[in-house]
Formats: structure tokens, sequence, C-alpha cells
């Protein structure tokens, strides 16, 4: 993933404190964040509500990139990142929501949803990472390497978690079968 | 499902976003933006020039605020840096109380070194330096200074380095402070030994305070009683001689002081051999000793008889030459009178017994290890002395540094003719700088095969590490001797100093085959720690004891005559047992490997032993006084042979069988199970 120039020159010139070209950035990226939370959570208030939390962070945290790794990795650490807070903050606070949790139903490609947050769950289970992996490179198309980046883990760790979601995916289709 | 429907899942939950929330979403964070850039052009308003001090916020990042506090910190952007780690702060914070409480423990003002009162005023009396005037005035005021006055060590030291350190065997050993004190070197001291060798006599009385006592610390290797061993199984034993006397000596400590030892501290074999025995002596010089078999009826069991080997080593004519390194041990835990006070007595007792040409030199070790004397001929006795006098406790314990020193002195005055060896005095403690006493054995051993012996005097209790001792004795072909008393120095170095201090034999094993025809069981009483391996007693290549010259060792086996029904094994009823063998007035065929000093190739001696052993009156005294200690010693760690006999049978025994008893030893040893028999019942 390269930066494209036009990136790199908003990115600096938002660093220097230009807000026009931070918006501007924003404006380009939103829709890539809001998708991969949408992924993420599978309900759109919540991806919205990540998506917002992740701008906010992208505009105190924007000074410390540094243009080691591409800008979109780095935008996927942020959200990634957001995306687990946020979760951990609403499992803390999950009695509050419970009445709002219907409204998610309402949505009409309803049932794939819903098998689709199964399985997700089912990924958290597994342990840490293979949820964000998973929708990194199955979801998003990032290749192993990009996703290491991402998640600052080796890249073999990617590979390794893979190779798992897919031996227990087949194994899952098995028992359902 | 595979991977392509999991994909098509994934592309169909998402969901073009809201544009509304989009924007109010770019909103809120271009206003956060705006917000903190607002802020930061506040707090530097004048942006290119830095006036701000560097040092200011420096330290933020360790304050533990609500941005260091991350919820996910597997994520490498919201580690928490190492110093802000929760346990960090906390953990520095424990540490340095629980160090400052350890040093609070630690401090006791026995360990400091006490200040002389009576030097302080010492460079008045100086003779003016015209006397002596290749000796600068600085030099000798600055050496009496040190003696006194620890800040004045270093400037003692830069006198010493300046002239002195060449002729050092070490220097850079040589170049501690703490040790500075001791390390007075002999060539200024000698002009003032008059005065000084007095001076110092006085001091050291004034050195004598409140003892530190550590307690129950001593550390004994544990070991099981031999058990009793079926001839037909086992015709056979062998073990290696012990010459040493540390555990009576340790044994009499604790009870002198009212209680039982422990019973790892009761070694059989070296209680029976503390004694002297009227053994005689051997004829012809290619024999060095003489051995002496007797067999008398065991006194616990009437049915059951023991077989005394005695063993003597010849008297040497005349002194051979010495070559001594005296290694002290001079660390804070040798302040109690009985420790660095008596190594100083039993050095000087020691060396009336020297030779006028023989050379001695001291080593110490505390801290660091050092000379205090280097070699020096016994016909300078007011020099040795005045060394010795001027030994003072204070430090940790450095032993294998120490050690190595003590070789390297014993190495550059290294006599062909003469018997090299090495004294280690210390409370047996060697707690700074060796963690491996595998690798300091093997060092030990070395040397041994270069001519270099070491001999151990272990000295004080409360935390005497008799394992260490004894190991280091046995590597280094020597004596491990423990010394609790003044009258127990006067024994060790100076009634049995040829014995400890000349080898006249090394590698000393004995085999005893016992005969199946005449005896169904045999048991070694002590020398438990010492047994070989039945194919080792014909190997040259394994180690064994030494006897030194008039030494005496007496090994006992306890043995059932065959039908005397004492048996405690019950017989094989399928084992053929063979009938009548034509040796079968024997009851066991003995045989001594030994070397002599200076050869690597065994010697073998053999004889066997008879039914009628006849042997005359002494004989049977000294089998039956030997008899009385090892039935004590037996009493005193593990009792399950012995039957019914007590410490009351030991002591009639021992008072019928003490002869003229020259030195009152054995007398001693008569009050000895008195003292146990008490203790016992309390």
């Amino acid at each position: 993933m390269k930066d494209s120039p036009q990136d790199r020159a908003l990115i600096e010139a938002a660093q220097a404190g230009d807000s026009k070209a931070f918006e501007t950035l924003l404006q380009l990226h939103y829709d890539r964040l809001y998708r991969f939370a949408c992924k993420w959570c599978g309900n759109p208030n919540d991806a919205q509500d990540i998506t917002q939390q992740a701008c906010i962070k992208l505009a105190r945290s924007l000074g410390q990139y540094r243009f080691e790794s591409s800008f979109t990795t780095w935008l996927y650490r942020v959200v990634v990142t957001t995306a687990i807070d946020w979760y951990r903050s609403e499992e803390r606070h999950v009695h509050d929501d419970t009445e709002q949790l219907p409204e998610a139903s309402t949505h009409p490609s309803e049932d794939s949803s819903v098998y689709l947050q199964q399985i997700l769950k089912k990924l958290e289970s597994w342990g840490e990472g293979f949820k964000s992996t998973l929708l990194l490179v199955f979801a998003e198309g990032l290749s192993h390497a990009e996703a290491a980046q991402v998640l600052d883990v080796k890249e073999s760790t990617i590979s390794w978690r893979i190779h798992q979601i897919r031996k227990k995916l087949s194994l899952l289709n098995k028992e359902a079968g | 499902m595979n991977e392509n429907e999991l994909k098509k899942l994934l592309d169909n939950s998402e969901q073009s976003p809201n544009p509304q929330a989009k924007q109010e979403a770019i909103r809120t964070a271009v206003n956060a933006f705006e917000a903190m850039h607002a802020q930061q052009k506040i707090a530097e308003p004048i942006d290119d020039k830095k006036t701000e001090k560097k040092s200011q916020g420096l330290f933020s990042w360790l304050r533990l605020t609500s941005s260091s506090n991350k919820m996910n910190r597997r994520t490498p952007m919201n580690k928490p840096r190492f110093p802000q780690q929760r346990w960090f702060l906390g953990g520095v914070a424990t540490a340095s109380l629980a160090f400052f409480g350890l040093m609070l423990a630690t401090y006791h003002p026995a360990f400091k070194t006490p200040t002389p009162m009576d030097m302080d005023t010492y460079e008045l009396n100086l003779p003016e330096p015209a006397k002596k005037p290749s000796l600068p005035e600085r030099e000798i005021q600055t050496e009496f200074d040190s003696a006194a006055a620890p800040p004045a060590e270093s400037a003692m030291l830069d006198a010493l380095s300046k002239d002195k350190r060449g002729q050092l065997p070490d220097a850079e050993l040589m170049s501690t402070p703490g040790l500075a004190r001791a390390k007075i070197t002999t060539e200024k001291r000698a002009q003032q030994t008059g005065f000084m060798a007095e001076r110092k006599l006085m001091a050291d009385d004034a050195y004598t305070h409140p003892s530190f006592q550590a307690e129950g610390k001593d550390r004994f290797e544990n070991f099981e009683t031999n058990p009793i061993k079926l001839t037909s199984e086992e015709p056979v034993s062998t073990f290696s001689i012990d010459v040493d006397t540390a555990s009576y000596s340790f044994v009499r400590r604790q009870l002198k002081q009212g209680v039982l030892p422990q019973k790892d501290a009761v070694r059989l074999e070296e209680m029976v051999n503390y004694f002297d025995y009227h053994y005689p002596l051997p004829d012809a010089r290619n024999e060095p000793f003489s051995r002496n078999i007797t067999v008398i009826d065991a006194p616990w069991n009437d049915k059951k008889k023991l077989i005394h080997i005695g063993i003597k080593g010849y008297e040497l004519k005349e002194q051979p030459k010495s070559n001594l390194v005296f290694l002290l041990d001079v660390s804070g835990s040798m302040a109690s009178p009985d420790k660095l006070p008596l190594v100083k007595q039993s050095m000087n007792l020691l060396l009336s017994k020297l030779r006028p040409d023989d050379t001695v030199a001291i080593a110490v070790y505390a801290g660091a290890a050092g000379t205090v004397l280097e070699p020096t001929p016994v016909s300078d006795k007011q020099k040795i002395i005045s060394a010795i006098n001027a030994l003072q406790p204070g430090g940790g314990t450095a032993g294998a540094q120490g050690i190595k020193l003590a070789y390297q002195l014993a190495e550059t005055s290294f006599k062909k003719d003469a018997v090299n060896r090495i004294i280690l005095a210390t409370d047996g403690d060697f707690n700074v700088g060796i963690s491996n006493t595998e690798e300091l054995k093997g060092f030990i051993e070395r040397k041994r095969e270069k001519g270099i012996y070491l001999s151990v005097l272990g000295f004080g209790s409360g935390n005497y590490h008799d394992k260490l001792m004894q190991d280091l004795a046995q590597n280094g072909n020597g004596v491990a001797a423990y010394i609790d008393t003044l009258s127990e120095a006067q024994k060790v170095l100076v009634n049995e100093a040829t014995s400890n201090l000349f080898p006249i034999a090394k590698d000393v094993k004995i085999q005893v085959e016992f005969n199946p025809a005449s005896v169904s069981e045999y048991r070694l009483l002590g020398y438990e720690t010492r047994t070989l391996k039945r194919e080792d007693f014909n190997n040259d290549a394994v180690d064994a004891g030494e006897i030194g010259a008039g030494h005496t060792v007496t090994a006992i086996y306890e043995i059932t005559p065959k039908g005397s029904g004492a048996e405690l094994v019950d017989g094989s009823r399928y084992t053929k047992t063979e009938a009548g063998s034509e040796k079968g007035d024997e009851y066991a065929f003995l045989k001594i490997r030994y070397k002599l000093p200076k050869e690597n190739k065994s010697k073998l001696l053999s004889s066997p032993i008879s039914k009628h052993t006849k042997a005359d009156a002494t004989a049977l005294r000294e089998a039956n006084f030997a008899t009385a200690v090892a039935g004590f010693a037996q009493l005193l760690k593990d009792a399950k042979y012995t039957g019914e006999w007590t410490y009351q049978d030991a002591i009639a025994l021992a008072q019928e069988h003490k002869g003229n008893d020259e030195y009152g030893y054995r007398t001693e040893l008569v009050q000895l199970i008195r003292m146990a028999s008490i203790a016992q019942e309390m």
C-alpha cells in the first residue's frame, strides 16, 4: 500500500496544523474506516460511534505519524485499537445498552449479519487477534505482511492465524453439515 | 463454510456510511483537531524559538495520568513504557525499604574493627629517621597509623606501592585496602619488632570483645551407618583409611556445652582414631607401617566378635624439612575468642616444633586475599610472631581466592626435599567468591600432584562447614582437624606434629575378604564416608587416605561367627553352603595397598586373620579401649546394633582399659561419656 503524493501533502499540512487539510484527509478515508468498523461490529450504530472515536483519535495523534508505515496501515491500526477499546468499554456498560440491542436486527440483511457476528464471536473466543486478522486479510484484502504491520506482530503469526481460521472454519462446516 | 462464503458474508455486511453521520464525525474530529492545535499555539507562542526549558515536562511521561492508563495494553501504541509499568515505582520503593531493613538487620557492632587505643601516640616515640635514613619518615608514620586509623590505609598503600609491590608475588591481590592493615611488610616491621611485638600483644588483649556467635548452622554430610552384610553375598569390604580427628573434637565441644551432637557430626572412625594406640612399631623401613590384628568378643553381644585392624606408621628419626604456608581466615566471623585468637596461639605452638631452616609464610583472606608474611625462615622467629599477632578479623570470606594465593606462595618457596604444605585455618565458611566447590577441589587435586598438600584446621562452631573441610583435606592429602581448645591445638600441632605434617604413605586402602565358611555376617564400624568400590582397591588412580609418621589408624569389624546363633539375616534355603573349606580356621584375609609419598605405584601387604590370633596384654587393652570409643560413637549416632549396651557400660570399659594415659585424653573420653549420658537423660 503506497501513499499517494496527495495524501502525503495533506498529512504534512495537517501535521503543521492545517485543519482544512485534516478535514480533507478524513473525507477521503472516512468510508474505509466506517466499512471496517461495520464488519467489526455488524451494527451501523456502533460502527458510526467507533468511526467517530477513531476520527477524534486521529485528530489527536496525527502528529505522531512518522511516515514509517503507509498511512493506510496506520489508519487500520488506529481503527482496530479504537474498536477493541470501544468494545471493552461497551462490555463494561453492557447492562446500559441492553434495550438498544434489538435495533440491530431491523436491518434487511439481518440473517447473514447475525451469522457473521456469530462466527466473529467464535473467533474472538480463540484468542486475541484472530478477529482483526480475519477482517484485515479476508475483508480488507491486506497481505499478510501488511496485516502484520497493522497488528504489530510477525508475518508468520498472521499466516498461522489465517491457517488456524481456515482449519477451524472447515471443521465448523463439517459440524454444521 | 469456506473462505469464499465467508468473504461474501463480509462483503454483504458492508454498508455505505450514513453521510450525515460521516459529516458529523468529521466535524467533531476537526473540532478536536483545531482545539488541540489552538492549545499548542498558546503553549508555544514563538514556535521557531524554543525558549522553554529543556527539562520542563521531562518526567511527565512518568506520571500516571488518564492518558497513560491505556485500556488496550497489547497494542504497542498503548503499551506503557517500562518505568510506567505499574510495578516499577512501587517495586523501587519496596526494594529500597528492604535494603535499608537488611542493612539494619545485619549491622552488628562486633563486625566493626575495633580501634586500638594505644596506637595513636606511637609516632612520638619513634626514633628519628636518621637512624635509618633510607626509610622516609612518612612511611613509618603511615605504617603505624594504618594499624590505628582506617583512613590512613590508602596512604599506606600508596607508600607500599612505591617500592614494595614489585616484590610481592601477586601485586593485584595485594592492592585491596581492606587488607592493608595486615599487610605491613615484614622488612620494615622487623626494625621495630622489639617493642612492637610487646605492644601488639597488649593490643591483642584489647581486641577481645564480645563475640558474634552464629548458632545452628554447622553443616555435616548426611550418612547412614554401615549395615550388616552377608558374607555369602558380599564377602569383600573395601575402604580408605581416615586419619582425621575433627569429629571427636566437635563432638567434645558439643558435649561440653551440655548438648548431644548432631548425628551426622559423629564419625566413628574419626573418634576412634583420635586416640593414639600403643601398637608396636614396624620393624623395617621398607614396610612403612605395622599391622596388628586383634580379635575380641563384642561387649554388646557376646556371640559376636570384633576384629581390630591396627596400623602404626614408623616414627621419623629426623624431622624432615618443611615449607608451610598458613592460610588464615580473618573474616569478621573469626572474631570470637575460640577462633582467630586460638589460631594465633596454635600457630605460635607449631612454630616451636619447626626446624630453623623451615620456611613459613602467611596468607590471609577476608573480603579479599592478601599476603601477610612472605616465606620466611623459622630462624627469624620474631618476625613471624609479630606478623601473626598483627592479624585482625574483619570483612567477608573469599576462601577460594585465598587458597589460590596460598598455593602461589607455596610455589615460590617450593622445596623439593621438603614437605610442602598449606595449612588452612577457618571457621569453615566460604561465603564469598566461591560458587563451585567441585572446581576448587579439582584445583587442590592438581596442586597435590605437584607436591603441595593441604591440611585443614577447623575452628569455632555455629557455622562449621564440615563437609567442605573434609573434602578439601581429602583432596589435598592432608588431615582435617577441629581445634576447639588450646590443648587440642597442642595435641594436633605439637604432640602429633610429625604425623600430621609428614606423610609416610599415601593412598592407603584396606580390603578385607571374609571367609564364608567361618563368618556369616560382618559389619564395618565407621568409615561410612570412606567406602570404596571393590575394584578401586587395585586401581592406583583412586585417591585414598594418608598415614603420617607415627600415626595410628584403627578399623574395627564386627563379625558373626558361623553357627553362633547371633545372625540377624536368615540363611537362604536354596543356596548350598559349601562345606568345610580348607581355610576353615581363618576368619578373613586382609589386604592393604599403599604408595610411598613420592611414588605413584602402589604396594600390597597381605595377611590372613586367623581364628586363633594370639594377642598380648597391651594389644588387648588397646583393642578394648578402641571398642569403648566405637561403642560410645555408636550410642551417639545410631544404637541399633548395640542392643542393651549403655553409656555406663562404655564408661566401665574405657576406665578399665585406659592404661597409663600420658596426656589425659582417655580420661577425658570417660568424662565425655558421662556428659553424654547426662545430656541424654535431659
